[in-house]
């Protein structure tokens, strides 16, 4: 295959609807002829849905993305796919860095260290053992995660689960932004009839279809509560899928948009 | 759609001859024609895009005794001509609306099927394209460009041929994946 290197960045462009009419139309006119510029343009497809995804997109790209290039099913379908394969691929990645966890080095290195150690008389190996202490600890309070700060002022919705018969209405409920606080707190009503679980487990889907973790802030029999900060928000629909004891047994599913 | 009713064999035939000789050929060149113009559509921006390219391919159907005669030069432009005027058409009778992607169970499950089928087909595949698949899209967050520049590298290919292998061990895949929520989906 012939590869079009030096017009990658212009069926970018073609696919994001950002060219001009005459650039259009020479795209096109290569497009209903040339035999191998369609698999071109379809592997320019496949790596600015890979971007989509790797957020390496620009923000005017991503505005794009979303309104002109999702208006097929084609194409929503192949970001579903790519976003199922970086979840495998991450996965495969948490599992293979688990597994390689206990891996010490060689044995003639620790020989050597025990070799070094065992040299010491005592007070330099109790002085050599305080400094790494000292640096050990020292080089932990340095890389520790900065938690996001903790939101004090909320905006609070109620929910009840979608009945899946959704016509996208006036009945879904709409929340503003700016929300005028650090972040929403939604009340999710579980339906009639649910058992309450011991814990839930509760996942955003966004409007371009990317799926996120959201925090459970608590619940009692008949409700949870999940967090979600203005950060978070962009204008658009959402639905929150409660899930129950860490299984994959959905307990509801609850819509909003944000406008 | 109104044209259909007028399209004859004949015209069909004719048609199918002025795109090759060769009727098999033919047949080839029709259905490459017909994808380019769905791609072309969809590019524009139209969820129809399937309906506008059979639009599109039944004008040029009606015509093709006359235009064949005449006409110089690769058809797929006349094709393309066409499609113009199809498209400019759409607009004024069906505006396109921005998709406005609405969340749903029902689409929440068929990710997760799409997952479990994912899952099946990678075990499929061979241990090379696996593990080019799992690193080419592992999610490094702290070095989202340069991990591919890396695995290019460490494959002794440029990127652009790290892309289309990767492009090519994706389409398997994909048709796998297919294939498996084909078999599965739900009654």
């Amino acid at each position: 295959m012939t590869p079009y290197t030096d017009i990658q960045g212009e069926i970018r462009q073609y696919l994001l609807g950002t060219l001009s009419e005459d650039a259009r139309r020479r795209v096109e006119e290569r497009l209903m002829t040339e035999e191998a510029f369609l698999e071109e343009l379809t592997m320019a497809e496949g790596a600015l849905i890979d971007d989509y995804v790797g957020e390496r997109l620009t923000a005017a790209e991503r505005s794009e993305f979303g309104q002109h290039f999702l208006s097929t099913e084609e194409r929503r379908r192949q970001l579903r796919f790519t976003q199922a394969l970086g979840r495998y691929a991450d996965a495969a990645a948490g599992k293979v860095a688990g597994a390689r966890e206990p891996a010490r080095p060689a044995p003639t290195m620790g020989e050597r260290l025990r070799g070094f150690w065992g040299g010491l008389s005592w007070g330099p190996r109790a002085g050599l053992a305080l400094a790494c202490v000292a640096v050990i600890v020292g080089a932990l309070w340095l890389a520790r995660p900065v938690a996001p700060p903790t939101p004090h002022t909320f905006v609070a919705l109620t929910l009840a689960s979608d009945s899946g018969d959704r016509s996208g209405g006036p009945d879904v409920p709409e929340v503003p932004l700016p929300l005028g606080a650090d972040a929403l707190k939604l009340t999710l009503t579980l339906p009639a009839g649910t058992v309450p679980a011991a814990s839930y487990r509760a996942e955003m889907l966004t409007g371009v279809g990317r799926t996120e973790v959201v925090e459970v802030a608590g619940r009692d029999e008949r409700t949870v509560t999940v967090v979600v900060p203005e950060a978070r928000l962009a204008r658009g629909q959402y639905a929150i899928q409660l899930y129950a004891d860490n299984t994959e047994r959905r307990v509801g599913s609850y819509l909003f948009n944000v406008k | 759609m109104k044209h259909e009713s007028s399209i004859t064999q004949a015209s069909f035939d004719s048609l199918l001859a002025w795109l090759d000789p060769d009727r098999d050929r033919a047949a080839g060149k029709y259905e490459q024609i017909r994808r380019r113009l769905i791609r072309l559509f969809a590019c524009r921006g139209r969820h129809d895009a399937e309906e506008l390219a059979d639009e599109t391919i039944n004008r040029v159907t009606l015509k093709a005794t006359d235009v064949s005669k005449e006409y110089v030069g690769d058809p797929s432009l006349y094709f393309y001509g066409v499609a113009q005027k199809v498209f400019l058409e759409s607009l004024r009778k069906r505006p396109p609306q921005p998709f406005v992607p609405q969340p749903s169970p029902a689409e929440a499950e068929e990710t997760e099927r799409e997952y479990e089928c994912l899952e099946r087909c990678m075990e499929e595949l061979g241990p090379a394209s696996r593990e080019l698949v799992l690193d080419y899209y592992r999610n490094d967050r702290r070095a989202k460009i340069d991990h591919r520049k890396e695995l290019a590298a460490q494959l002794g290919i440029a990127q652009n041929a790290l892309r289309i292998r990767v492009h090519r061990v994706r389409a398997t895949l994909q048709e796998c994946v297919s294939g498996c929520l084909g078999q599965t989906s739900p009654a």
